[in-house]
């Protein structure tokens, strides 16, 4: 109780200091995402993560499609008021401008910012995704390919190429949670996979046939590799055009997320 | 690294963790060669014991266990083992679905893959909810899975077919299946039956027309589809006054069905018509709403059916689990098909031919029907429903509901949950339109009925209740029963408790409050020699099992860190 006040107070002098250092931009910004980018840093990043992918304390509030796909009143809503009982305090004090910021910039980091221009071919990057680059062993886009990593068919839709391409590149700059390859030795014998859950006493890990092992801490090594199973050689391996290409399947391919079809998470029936 | 040595690891690991390996002399191993895959056969063997393979558990929709280490002795000591909490709409009324320790769980269009012994989230599959649903459909309600191979089976909210990778949770295909009419929605588990998925919709109150749908498991598609409602010229249609009420006459198909193999039928209860209370517009038997279909599950094909309340004014929908029983009936041994109706009657089949061979009236008290005749038709009383109100009984909730009945083997003792009440039931004229639902008025309740729940043991042979054990509490909780093979019946009892009795005698043995609505049936599974019973309760998933002490497994380590400075 008394660690929860003291976050509140925490919380509410971070957002007041960044209120005051921010004052001029608040008040004549309309939706300005960069004004918006400091206000998400001080006050939304702790619990979302810097990326929006979710954090120790909140989830991923920007690839979750439910998320994305809500009309920008609807989030402007969960930040002024809070998730009651989610543990999401109301942002109201930011104001409306403040909001209307921090909104713009959450549609950054979800990819949503309207046109993305691609240049590759769409057909030759199919054929790349899902034969010799290898990402289908792995990726699923619309129901072809693997199981280990995520489902790709609506990540690109609206997506910055910039953040795709640097995905593809530099993998390491992005271990979403859940996906981190971790290897857990018991003895002699060690077990490599991906790390879906954890807490305190246990691991479980799914391994590339698909299977879930749990061990409890106490029993075994786990080791952190700090990487995904993504593999950090694309750099090497693809062409610039390849590369093109597979960026442009996965934008121009991508299935859209309709708003209409949105649904309430929160909502009560 | 070899999947040889990945298994040594597993083994090995298992057994360090929980000292387990050994002791679970009751549960036998049923490893299949790939872990986490569900084959036609699992599906068929009427034995459940580590596994849970679909809604029912088996096909015969009997509910049990054959586990054994929870026993009428020790099931005192049971203790919650972890809660899943949903963040979905609506309430959870799904029974999960256990393969190889991995629980697949719905809640509303989302489903989730849990680690079976901590509850953790191994995958989650997001879909947000329809939006303009009506009536039963906007409360986005979803009851479950089913399983075959890797591929797991869900319907959505507005009737789509989803197919999921059951390693991922990623969509591989996704059918919508109920076009024509915005009032059609979906609620029920789909049924694998060999290589094809069977699924049913909502909206018998809504003025859409029935139907069973079988997908191929693999593609998706459309393999066979049969209308419960027959389309004018077609045997049944005689049933229905001439024009286009067939095309709103209900008999829907909201629950999964069971399923023989020998005889190679599958058994699906039908919904009331549409619309519920006024009969005048569809003058007639109303075929082939509130039955029991027998469908070849390779073409769709009818065998047989039965009706059990022709002309239903009352909302006494037929979609109570039809349970496959063999035992001896009046000095034969037979293959039977038994549904407690909501109508107050327990009607005894010959699944073979659809003979009908009794009937009980199961509710004490009913005002409908006279009595069921030789041929199982309901002699009706006068009442019907008027523009005023008639007072009837069952109430329009029914003397028993989807809420799991269960067979227990061990104790030859059929198990289900009913309900005392009535309703005034109010019938006008209305015309269907679209985007609304269709009763032609309504069901009240009056604050001086009984309204009270009741789980009872029934005896086939005997065509007698051996015990009944009345239940306290608010009576709109929905939940069901099952059974083990330690003669144990488990259930939610409508004080928002999970309990379980002695199947011997409805003696209560332990009862744990979930602190919400129960509107779901329980099951039971195993993992690394340690039984769990599951059930749904709110928007929270509960799992119960014995304290290691009790079942000889000594953890050793408590496996707690040391808390860095």
């Amino acid at each position: 109780m008394y660690n929860d006040f003291l976050s509140k107070v925490r919380h509410l002098l971070v957002a007041l200091i960044a209120m005051l250092a921010f004052a001029p931009s608040l008040l004549l910004a309309q939706g300005d995402a960069s004004a918006g980018s400091r206000i998400f840093a001080t006050n939304c990043s702790g619990c979302h993560g810097a990326d929006g992918r979710g954090g120790e304390r909140a989830p991923d509030i920007a690839t979750d499609p439910n998320i994305s796909s809500m009309a920008d009143p609807d989030l402007a809503g969960f930040v002024r008021n809070g998730v009651a009982g989610a543990g999401m305090p109301a942002f109201g004090y930011l104001g409306d401008d403040g909001i209307r910021n921090v909104v713009a910039y959450l549609r950054q980091l979800q990819g949503r910012t309207g046109q993305v221009k691609v240049t590759g071919d769409k057909f030759a990057g199919r054929s790349l995704f899902h034969g010799e680059a290898g990402c289908a062993k792995c990726h699923m886009m619309h129901g072809e390919g693997g199981f280990m990593a995520s489902d790709l068919s609506s990540y690109g839709s609206g997506a910055p190429v910039k953040r795709i391409r640097t995905a593809i590149l530099d993998p390491a700059t992005i271990v979403t949670p859940n996906s981190e390859v971790v290897e857990v030795a018991n003895g002699a014998e060690v077990l490599r996979g991906v790390l879906r859950s954890e807490d305190n006493f246990k691991v479980i890990v799914q391994t590339e046939d698909g299977s879930f092992h749990r061990f409890a801490k106490s029993a075994v090594k786990v080791t952190y590799t700090g990487h995904t199973m993504m593999p950090a050689d694309y750099k090497s391996r693809l062409s610039e055009r390849q590369l093109n290409d597979i960026v442009s399947y996965l934008v121009l391919s991508a299935s859209k997320i309709d708003p209409a079809t949105a649904g309430n998470k929160h909502g009560e029936q | 690294m070899s999947t040889q040595l990945w298994k040594s690891v597993l083994r090995s690991a298992a057994c360090g963790m929980l000292a387990a390996c050994g002791v679970a002399s009751a549960i036998a191993q049923e490893k299949n060669q790939e872990s986490g895959i569900v084959t036609t056969e699992m599906l068929r063997s009427t034995t459940l014991r580590q596994n849970w393979p679909s809604y029912n558990g088996d096909y015969t929709g009997r509910r049990y266990s054959s586990l054994t280490q929870v026993t009428p002795q020790n099931a005192g000591q049971l203790m919650v083992k972890w809660v899943f909490h949903s963040r979905n709409a609506g309430i959870l009324e799904a029974t999960p679905v256990v393969v190889d320790g991995v629980m697949y769980m719905t809640g509303s269009n989302d489903a989730y893959a849990l680690d079976a012994v901590t509850g953790k989230v191994l995958w989650h599959h997001q879909r947000s909810v329809t939006q303009g649903l009506i009536d039963d459909a906007s409360g986005h309600i979803n009851r479950g899975v089913a399983i075959l191979g890797h591929r797991l089976y869900m319907e959505t909210d507005n009737a789509h077919l989803l197919c999921l990778d059951a390693r991922s949770g990623s969509l591989l295909w996704d059918v919508a299946y109920a076009p024509g009419n915005k009032n059609y929605g979906a609620t029920s588990a789909p049924l694998v039956v060999k290589d094809k998925v069977l699924v049913g919709t909502s909206g018998g109150d809504d003025g859409v027309r029935g139907f069973i749908a079988a997908f191929d498991a693999t593609t998706g598609k459309e393999a066979w589809r049969f209308w419960t409602i027959p389309a004018p010229g077609e045997p049944g249609s005689e049933t229905w006054p001439k024009g286009s009420a067939y095309q709103h006459g209900g008999g829907t198909t909201w629950m999964p069905g069971t399923y023989d193999p020998e005889l190679n039928t599958i058994y699906w209860g039908t919904s009331n018509p549409s619309p519920d209370f006024d009969g005048s517009v569809r003058e007639g038997d109303n075929l082939y709403t509130n039955c029991v279909l027998a469908l070849d599950p390779d073409t769709g094909k009818l065998k047989w059916h039965f009706q059990f309340t022709p002309h239903d004014l009352n909302d006494f929908d037929a979609t109570e689990t039809p349970v496959l029983i063999d035992a001896a009936l009046k000095g034969k041994k037979r293959k039977l098909l038994v549904q407690a109706n909501r109508n107050g009657f327990l009607y005894v089949l010959d699944r073979e031919t659809g003979a009908y061979l009794q009937a009980t009236q199961f509710v004490k008290v009913q005002n409908w029907a006279k009595g069921i005749d030789a041929n199982g038709r309901p002699i009706r009383t006068d009442l019907i429903p008027m523009e005023e109100g008639t007072r009837m009984c069952p109430s329009y909730a029914g003397g028993t509901n989807w809420y799991s009945p269960t067979y227990s083997e061990h104790m030859r003792m059929f198990y289900f949950i009913s309900q005392e009440d009535c309703s005034v039931y109010k019938a006008k004229p209305e015309g269907f339109e679209e985007g609304h639902a269709y009763y032609s008025t309504g069901a009240t309740h009056l604050p001086t009925e009984l309204n009270r729940k009741f789980l009872n043991a029934y005896d086939l042979s005997t065509q007698k209740r051996v015990w009944s054990y009345e239940q306290v509490g608010d009576t709109r909780s929905f939940a069901g029963v099952m059974s083990t093979a330690t003669g144990l019946v488990a259930f939610g009892n409508p004080a928002d408790e999970f309990e379980i009795v002695d199947g011997r005698d409805g003696r209560s043995l332990w009862h744990f409050n979930t602190g919400q609505q129960v509107h779901a049936s329980p099951m039971s599974y195993a993992v690394d020699g340690k039984q769990y019973f599951a059930i749904a309760a709110g928007s929270d998933l509960f799992t119960f099992g014995l304290p290691d002490s009790a079942v000889g497994i000594h953890t050793g380590k408590t496996g707690r860190r040391k808390p860095t400075k």
